[in-house]
């Protein structure tokens, strides 16, 4: 395969940036859900509805 | 107003720790004004678009010595023939195409990878009149007509075709002149 | 909407059914990205960053454009709401702005024999639409209420999302000022198994949008009841210390000075 240094390059600083924004965006999610009461948890779904 | 309220101290806390960095409000206007300011530099300086080779060779005369940008497509893709090195000076000797208009090229340096025939390119350099740096040397199909475009720079602009049929079609826009049996 | 136990993350049916997909979509796009799609005749297998530089940059104007409606319903309605989906269509707009420009300086070196231009108009734009994004975010750190953050935030979210057509017809309007090449597929330029792939390209990115786009507006969503909770904490706060004023002898001492 030619080019392969630079599609590999591309390809993993897409996968990784965006895994790692996705993971820090569900962290911080979960930090979050647990200082809101329920009651005002207006647009989240329970896992369980 | 009632009693309670006359009573409330109004007098000035001391501010809890800013949550928010001090530098972000910098940031902020640094980052619109950087982009503004990218915005109309560019604007204003960017007036040297690429010249077609057909109208490069129209305007010879007026470009003089001034070094600009050519748009062309390689007539024929690169050969180890066409790279010479001249007292110890590498060049690589070419024709590329526009509407039919032929431009002979003279590069120092070893031409891109993707350097081949119907696929356009932004050559940086000027235009020259005399003797080449190879005395001689005649271009396979070339203009061959005593000007000749010197360039050190060679950008390769893709054309959007990903089909088989891409070089057909490049015959079609005269990127690439047609096969005698066309 | 019954809740039958605490809710401890911002996931839900939608979204797992979404990050699901991602799992099979994402191994999937590579394979066909790697394997199955053929290698470009002139640009030999370069062209396979076609299949994510392509689709995160029609997201990232997607995002873009989301923040820019975003920011208008926001001045009509001065709705949280339409605020909280700007804001979160903004950080992911930035995310794929910039893996746009990197992925797109990564296939520019062995494609145009340049990792920029700075005298080219896609990549330019480009690059102003990216630090537009960047000044809308800082803007919202900037310490002011809550209503007038989000009003500075709007305008400058509409100018970011004006910017887009200019940024995606400049390869029309400028031919001769961008290496760029002009869009393959509305000029029917792709066919067969680099076409499919592309499709799957838009799909999996379209998904992983959509994924991070509900996420990321229910973790604003959050963000801003806390400060709300926040502000109305102190203000109950300050009127307890005005209620018990009365009883406490500082209160008489201030008045006396």
């Amino acid at each position: 395969m030619t080019h392969l240094g630079y599609l590999l390059a591309g390809w993993s600083i897409s996968l990784i940036s965006l895994s790692i924004y996705a993971w820090r965006v569900v962290r911080k999610g979960k930090q979050l859900t647990q200082q809101v009461p329920q009651d005002r948890q207006r647009w989240m779904t329970s896992s369980t509805d | 107003m009632d009693e309670q309220n006359t009573q409330m101290d109004l007098s000035p806390r001391v501010p809890k720790e800013r949550q928010t960095p001090k530098w972000l409000p910098v940031l902020a206007l640094l980052a619109i004004g950087i982009a503004v300011v990218v915005l109309i530099w560019f604007l204003i300086t960017n007036s040297q678009s690429f010249l077609p080779a057909d109208e490069a060779v129209e305007e010879r005369s007026e470009l003089g010595d001034r070094r600009f940008q050519i748009l062309g497509s390689p007539i024929s893709s690169a050969t180890p023939d066409q790279t010479v090195i001249i007292d110890g000076n590498e060049y690589t000797f070419f024709t590329i195409s526009f509407d039919g208009v032929l431009v002979d090229v003279v590069s120092t340096g070893t031409p891109p990878d993707l350097f081949d025939e119907g696929i356009p390119v932004v050559l940086e350099g000027k235009w020259n009149q005399g003797p080449l740096p190879r005395p001689g040397f005649v271009f396979p199909n070339g203009a061959n007509d005593g000007w000749w475009f010197s360039t050190n720079r060679i950008l390769v602009k893709h054309d959007n075709d990903y089909r088989e049929e891409r070089l057909d079609d490049a015959e079609e826009r005269g990127q690439i002149p047609k096969a005698p049996d066309s | 909407m019954q809740r039958t136990e605490k809710q401890e993350f911002t996931t839900s049916r939608g979204t797992r059914f979404m990050g699901i997909s991602l799992l099979i979509g994402i191994p999937t796009l590579l394979i066909f990205s790697f394997l199955l799609s053929p290698a470009d005749d002139n640009m030999d297998d370069a062209v396979r960053l076609i299949y994510v530089h392509v689709p995160m940059a029609i997201f990232a104007y997607v995002a873009i454009i989301t923040t820019g409606i975003g920011s208008v319903f926001y001045l009509w309605k001065k709705s949280r709401w339409w605020d909280t989906v700007a804001h979160a269509s903004a950080e992911i707009g930035l995310m794929l702005c910039g893996l746009v420009l990197v992925t797109g300086s990564i296939w520019g070196r062995p494609t145009w024999n340049t990792w920029w231009e700075w005298g080219d108009v896609r990549l330019v734009t480009t690059l102003v639409l990216f630090l537009m994004i960047l000044g809308y975010l800082a803007l919202r750190q900037v310490p002011a209420n809550p209503d007038l953050r989000a009003k500075r935030a709007s305008v400058v979210g509409i100018i970011a999302a004006v910017n887009i057509p200019i940024v995606n017809r400049s390869v029309e309007w400028w031919e001769n000022n961008t290496l760029h090449q002009k869009s393959s597929l509305t000029d029917g330029k792709l066919e067969n198994l680099t076409l499919f792939t592309l499709f799957l390209g838009f799909i999996v990115v379209g998904i992983s949008f959509l994924w991070l786009m509900t996420h990321r507006f229910r973790v604003g969503w959050l963000a801003a009841e806390i400060e709300t909770e926040g502000i109305a904490g102190v203000i109950e706060e300050r009127l307890n210390e005005a209620n018990s004023g009365a009883a406490n002898p500082n209160y008489q001492q201030k008045d006396d000075v």
